[in-house]
């Protein structure tokens, strides 16, 4: 029975342009199959996963699905013949209701004469929100009364309307929390036991190997190699993604946590956004200092408070160097902090702006020739960060909407090391990035405390947290609830029970 | 061996698509510029040799000048998102004030009151605007209605008409001096100082920018004023040619700005694309079209329709959406 083949996608080629984003790909999908999609940033996992849910049509090849020759041509088709996607970046609606969402370019399903019956449409609605474990939530509300979290689950539930033998999650978890990722994991688990299949893409290794049954690794538009359960390791998958060995360390092997005493930013008893409340913190120069906790735990307030971004109500934020109060972005910047926004896409660059532009707009004074920025120097600069990160791009001219995820996290990053900042606010550094990006994320980190830099790092991410840290704190409801010396007895689990 | 291959092909291609981007970077300005020349061509050849003579080319530069000085200055708040329609009656009660110090004898004082005032109201405009949280298209609009309100009830009675001697300022030397000096220093503030760099950044992502320190309020303020300013220059300009003041000064001049923008290639969105030269272009070629429409013998009266139809197809050629979204 699980030999049943469902989906064969075979020789996919696309091409962008210049790009050869899938090359000759052939990947097979077996009832009761759970299979794991991984490559790194822009090595065709989503283009091969939008063009079997009918957002894009491929160059060559072809699609056999359950038997018969498939060509979907949008992915309305797709989902009515039993393949759905929940995508990476698309998002809801807001201004109309969660069962409107949900059905969007489906209310004809519900029509009686001319009119939709919006009774029958909410409970349906109200069906699909309870596989994803909104039972409590009512389908008429407004999208715009959920959370963020919530809304994604309101986009799987859109996708598993239909009952769609083929699911894709395309980097889905991504945007979750532990909650929202039991849910990920439930549906797939059920999918297995009604023998339909899933095709799962996630950048997190372990996850990965823990939930897939089997993984296709694709490298530069190519697939490298199909794994059983048996054959999956962390290291192997990494080695076949990048193609060679991984012989560069990942975190720090060091555990001595020392830094300076010299403390470089305080917060005082801050109180700023919806629960973060009466925090105190002290950064010293030279330290990594970790914060983690569950997302609405006020840890991305406190980012953006210590930035100079969000008011605070009571308390305040100090640079030690100079003993100013942070009250705005531009101050801080002035007394050289840097800060990464967790949302990258939509608050940390300007999409269609060049490299060029989004690197120097924080640096424009130190650009001068006189009066006038120097186009000259502007581009020495840029180039100049470009080469120190490795940022793959054709020129520094290049937009950045069309870098990928882990390009574009350099870039954001860029900024802040082009005007010599000395401490660092980054929030999720690594959200959305495959493990190369990665690791080379967490080496610059290494480089920068050693040259006495200063960094808060906060994380959803457990793990790099205590690989990285020198100083964990672990935040509860807008409260400090725990705080670890690095050591190397933390574990996750430690954390955890500090965070729940 | 085969690395060293793969390398030079990686070296090739990011050769070529170097200038590919270099090539699409400039082509949204560059259609503007290419559809002008075209125009003239045609109505040069379809007038006889009629629509480049020094003469009417006087013509061209007296018709485009207020156009042209009241679009450089609105590409600074064009270009950080603000649609702003309230150039025409901006314009008319700058010339009012102008008008009234020159009538009352304080000819010298004419020039900049005519500034300042255009500046006041912008400012006003703009404040509203940036420090009410009132989106920018509306509160010009009202910006427009109280405007011309004034005007009217002022202007209801009797014209207010300067004296004579200042009509010596109306000529082309003078205006294409002023026009040139006020490209010059737009086209620096705009591309090479923060101020055109960071109303740019506020259009692109207003987010991003703040969180790149830019001072968002006031660098909305900075090109608010500087449109003010340019909208004052225009409007004693116009007020030496005309003599006079009437409640129908500047009336429609606010769709002749936005129209001449839009012809120029600017995003009315703002962002990186935004650029000097698309007021340049763009103010030109609304005048080239009316002008070769009227040397060509074109009746008045169906002309402002005969121009909608072209300028519309000018859009639909030159505002192509991008097709290839690269996914990855």
């Amino acid at each position: 029975m699980n030999d049943e083949v469902l989906l064969t996608a075979q020789n996919i080629d696309k091409q962008f342009g210049i790009t050869h984003a899938l090359n000759d790909v052939t990947i097979e999908i077996n009832r009761g199959d759970v299979m794991g999609l991984i490559g790194e940033n822009g090595s065709g996992k989503s283009t091969f996963s939008s063009i079997i849910s009918g957002m894009q049509k491929s160059d060559i090849g072809t699609i056999i699905w359950k038997g018969k020759k498939f060509k979907p041509q949008s992915m309305v088709e797709a989902q009515a013949e039993g393949i759905s996607m929940v995508v990476q970046e698309m998002g809801t609606i807001s201004g109309i209701s969660i069962a409107d969402n949900i059905f969007l370019g489906k209310e004809g399903d519900f029509r009686h004469g001319l009119f939709i019956n919006k009774k029958a449409m909410n409970k349906k609605a109200a069906e699909l929100l309870a596989k994803v474990a909104m039972d409590d939530v009512d389908p008429d509300a407004r999208i715009d009364s959920l959370s963020f979290e919530n809304r994604k689950l309101v986009e799987i539930a859109r996708a598993l309307y239909g009952n769609p033998d083929l699911f894709i999650f395309d980097e889905t978890t991504t945007a979750l929390s532990q909650k929202g990722r039991d849910v990920v994991y439930k549906i797939m688990e059920e999918y297995q036991k009604e023998n339909k299949a899933v095709l799962f893409i996630s950048h997190d290794l372990e996850e990965l190997i823990h939930v897939s049954t089997k993984v296709t690794v694709l490298r530069d538009g190519a697939k490298i190699a199909v794994l059983d359960k048996s054959e999956m390791s962390s290291d192997k998958i990494k080695e076949l993604m990048v193609g060679r060995k991984i012989t560069e360390q990942y975190y720090r092997t060091d555990f001595d946590g020392s830094y300076s005493d010299e403390v470089v930013m305080k917060a005082t008893h801050l109180t700023a956004g919806n629960i973060l409340e009466d925090f105190n913190l002290e950064l010293h120069k030279g330290e990594i200092l970790g914060i983690g906790g569950l997302t609405d735990c006020g840890m991305h307030d406190l980012g953006k408070a210590l930035f100079g971004l969000m008011k605070p109500l009571t308390g305040n934020v100090t640079v030690y160097s100079n003993n100013i109060v942070i009250k705005s972005a531009y101050e801080a910047i002035r007394n050289k902090v840097g800060y990464v926004s967790k949302n990258r896409d939509l608050e940390a660059l300007d999409m269609n702006s060049s490299i060029k532009e989004n690197i120097t707009l924080p640096s424009l004074d130190l650009l001068k020739n006189g009066f006038l920025i120097s186009s000259k120097k502007e581009k020495k600069f840029a180039k100049k960060e470009i080469e120190s990160l490795s940022i793959k791009c054709s020129s520094e001219l290049q937009l950045c909407k069309s870098l990928s995820g882990g390009n574009k996290q350099k870039v954001s990053i860029a900024k802040w090391l082009g005007n010599q900042s000395e401490i660092f606010v980054f929030d999720c550094p690594t959200r959305g990035i495959d493990v190369i990006v990665k690791a080379a994320l967490y080496q610059l980190m290494i480089q920068l405390k050693a040259q006495g830099k200063s960094i808060i790092m906060i994380s959803e991410e457990l793990t790099e947290l205590i690989g990285m840290c020198d100083q964990i704190m672990i935040l509860k409801d807008g409260k400090l609830s725990g705080s670890f010396e690095r050591s190397q007895d933390l574990s996750d689990h430690m954390l955890i029970q500090e965070m729940v | 061996m085969v690395n060293e291959m793969k390398n030079n092909e990686a070296i090739l291609s990011k050769d070529v698509s170097g200038r590919m981007e270099k090539f699409n970077s400039i082509k949204s300005a560059l259609i503007p510029f290419v559809g002008l020349v075209l125009m003239s061509i045609i109505f040069e050849i379809a007038s006889q040799n009629k629509l480049l003579l020094p003469a009417n080319l006087i013509t061209i530069l007296n018709q485009s000048f207020s156009v042209m000085i009241i679009a450089l200055g609105a590409t600074f708040v064009v270009s950080h998102g603000g649609l702003d329609i309230s150039y025409g009656s901006v314009f008319g009660i700058s010339i009012l004030c102008a008008a009234a110090v020159a009538h009352a004898g304080f000819i010298w004082l004419s020039f900049p009151i005519a500034v300042a005032a255009a500046a006041l109201c912008a400012l006003i405009n703009g404040g509203i605007s940036v420090f009410c949280g009132v989106s920018p298209f509306i509160t010009s609009i009202c910006i427009l209605f109280i405007g011309r309100g004034i005007l009217n009830t002022v202007c209801s009675s009797s014209q207010i008409a300067i004296p004579a001697s200042m009509l010596s300022i109306d000529n082309w030397q003078t205006k294409l001096l002023v026009l040139v000096a006020t490209i010059t220093v737009t086209a620096i503030l705009f591309e090479r100082t923060k101020i055109g760099r960071n109303n740019k950044a506020i259009g692109g992502n207003g987010k991003s920018a703040e969180q790149a320190g830019v001072n968002i309020k006031a660098y909305r303020m900075i090109a608010y004023l500087i449109s003010g300013i340019t909208i004052g220059i225009a409007s004693f300009f116009s007020l030496v040619r005309m003599g006079s003041v009437s409640s129908a000064t500047g009336q429609g001049l606010e769709m002749s700005i936005i129209t001449a923008l839009v012809l120029g290639g600017m995003p009315m969105t703002g962002g990186a694309n935004s650029r000097i030269i698309s007021a340049i272009i763009g103010s030109i070629s609304i005048i080239v079209l009316k002008n070769g429409l009227i040397i060509l013998g074109v009746n008045d009266k169906i002309i402002e329709g005969i121009q909608g139809i072209i300028i519309l197809a000018i859009i639909l050629v030159s505002y192509k959406k991008e097709k290839d979204a690269l996914l990855g």
